[in-house]
């Protein structure tokens, strides 16, 4: 899944960020120094103990915050001269914390396209690829399990096809044979579209399974990156070996 | 009782207050019966150990000073007649005002919250006043103190109510709705699109005690004004009237206040490239 002949899509220069904070005293860093390049259709996994900075790093990849020095390049271009609201629809987060408007099936699915008609056989369509299919679109949203609102979020950012999409913890709180189908279906989605798949996650297992490359974050820093298969199997950082040892019984 | 009909016009210093005079007068004598309803309160204190009989001491001293002394004052500045002494009046009010609604707010992170509540307030009042005082009542001068001061006065005390319930239900919302602000702008939203539920409910908030008003006025709330009035010995239909004005009053500025309190508070939540300060919630 890894493409060396993609162009590069992202690019991180020396960035650094801390968390701001409404306190005189001065906080850690969240991130520091970060440097790494992304091409196009590639699936990256972001790696690291909990607090490393991966979720911070995702916020920054589609400006829902920005970083204190450092720059971060979208197409060849400065992420800040780009259109925020834009950039967010194509550099799509899914946040860990899932929002579940209250309502029915469809009303979740239509807070993506909110100027737009989205049709029920395009909901259906989307539902089916990411295994609800079955679900009745005015199934009341309150009463879904949460795999199935893991789906959900997948499903309303599949409607928006981004160019680079960017999954916080995707299958958070599941056991390993449900959060093996998100991983699944993710990993459908990107073959099917060759989007670019940027995926946080604490669970390495996750991690191999969808492939691609890894970069390997501790404390805020990047200590390894590589292959997916080079880094499970023979992994350089003493981090990344104790992170692999550790989580070896997940 | 001698009935005076008020008749909103010319302002005469002096001639108000003789026509004044034709009403039931009271005298602090007249007071004491009141004062025995306090007595009793006092005795349920003390046959129900309340332990109030202090805090009601206070309050009967409080009540008499504060309000004899706001009588001679407002007696004085009748008598000034000057416009700028009125202005310098009803900006004190506002500055205290607007201190009373920032202590209600529970979180004070928000930088120059006062002067955003003081800005709405400002506006929210000043807009009614004008609308009361130029338009409706038709005072000449349209600053009589007579008018102004009690209108402006009743017109902030509703306001600073508002915003107070206004700027606590955006801080609860903010804090309540963050992951769907979040998970909005992360979808593209706009600042403005993705806290609308937050605005919408704290907006709400504010007008939501004149709405309740209106709907039980004269049923089952006879307003303050209007009694005064009617006992001071003004006909019934006009104190009605007025009373009226008053209500549509402070709806007007209740509404602006809050609406304009929750905009210009709501800016400083995010920064100008929509990501939400969640460090200031």
């Amino acid at each position: 899944m890894h493409k060396l002949s993609g162009k590069i899509i992202l690019e991180l220069k020396d960035v650094d960020y801390t968390h701001p904070s409404n306190s005189d005293a001065s906080s850690e860093p969240a991130l520091r120094k970060i440097n790494f390049k992304i091409r196009e259709g590639d699936s990256v996994s972001v790696i690291g103990p909990s607090g490393c900075g991966k979720s911070t790093l995702l916020r920054l990849l589609n400006r829902m915050a920005d970083p204190d020095n450092g720059r971060i390049f979208y197409k060849d271009k400065p992420l800040k001269e780009h259109d925020v609201l834009n950039l967010r629809r194509e550099i799509l987060l899914v946040p860990q914390e899932i929002y579940i408007v209250p309502g029915t099936l469809a009303d979740n699915l239509k807070i993506v396209k909110r100027d737009e008609e989205i049709t029920d056989d395009e909901l259906h369509h989307v539902l089916n690829s990411v295994g609800l299919g079955s679900k009745p679109l005015h199934l009341d949203s309150t009463s879904m399990s949460v795999g199935e609102k893991h789906r959900l979020a997948l499903a309303r950012a599949f409607l928006l096809n981004p160019k680079i999409l960017l999954l916080d913890e995707p299958a958070a709180s599941l056991d390993l044979p449900a959060a093996r189908g998100i991983i699944d279906t993710i990993s459908g989605f990107h073959e099917k579209f060759d989007n670019t798949v940027i995926m946080v996650t604490h669970r390495f297992r996750l991690a191999r399974r969808i492939g691609g490359s890894v970069v390997m974050l501790d404390k805020g820093r990047i200590v390894e990156t590589a292959e997916s298969l080079d880094f499970f199997r023979n992994p350089q950082s003493p981090q990344a070996q104790r992170f692999i040892k550790d989580a070896g019984e997940d | 009782m001698a009935l005076i009909y008020a008749n909103p016009g010319k302002w005469i210093p002096g001639l108000r207050l003789q026509q004044m005079e034709n009403i039931q007068q009271l005298t602090y004598f007249d007071l004491l019966w009141a004062f025995v309803l306090i007595l009793i309160i006092g005795i349920i204190s003390v046959w129900e150990s309340l332990k109030f009989e202090r805090d009601l001491a206070i309050g009967v001293v409080r009540t008499v000073l504060q309000l004899t002394l706001m009588g001679y004052f407002l007696k004085y500045i009748f008598k000034l007649d000057s416009f700028w002494i009125i202005l310098l009046i009803m900006i004190v009010m506002l500055i205290i005002a607007s201190r009373t609604a920032q202590g209600r707010l529970r979180n004070k992170k928000v930088h120059g919250s006062q002067l955003l509540i003081g800005l709405s307030l400002g506006v929210g009042a000043t807009i009614t006043t004008i609308f009361a005082i130029m338009l409706t009542v038709s005072a000449e001068p349209w600053w009589a103190p007579q008018y102004l001061l009690p209108l402006f006065g009743m017109i902030l005390g509703n306001g600073m109510n508002s915003v107070a319930l206004s700027g606590e239900r955006l801080q609860a919302e903010l804090n309540h709705r963050r992951i769907e602000i979040e998970t909005l702008l992360a979808l593209g939203y706009s600042a403005h699109e993705a806290s609308k539920h937050v605005r919408r409910d704290a907006i709400r908030a504010g007008l939501l005690p004149s709405i309740n008003t209106m709907m039980v006025v004269g049923i089952v709330v006879l307003p303050g004004l209007m009694s005064g009035q009617i006992i001071s010995g003004v006909d019934p239909t006009l104190a009605v009237k007025y009373q009226i004005m008053v209500t549509f009053m402070i709806a007007g500025s209740r509404g602006i206040a809050s609406w304009l309190l929750i905009r210009l508070m709501l800016s400083r939540y995010f920064t100008p490239s929509h990501q939400l300060k969640y460090w200031i919630l």
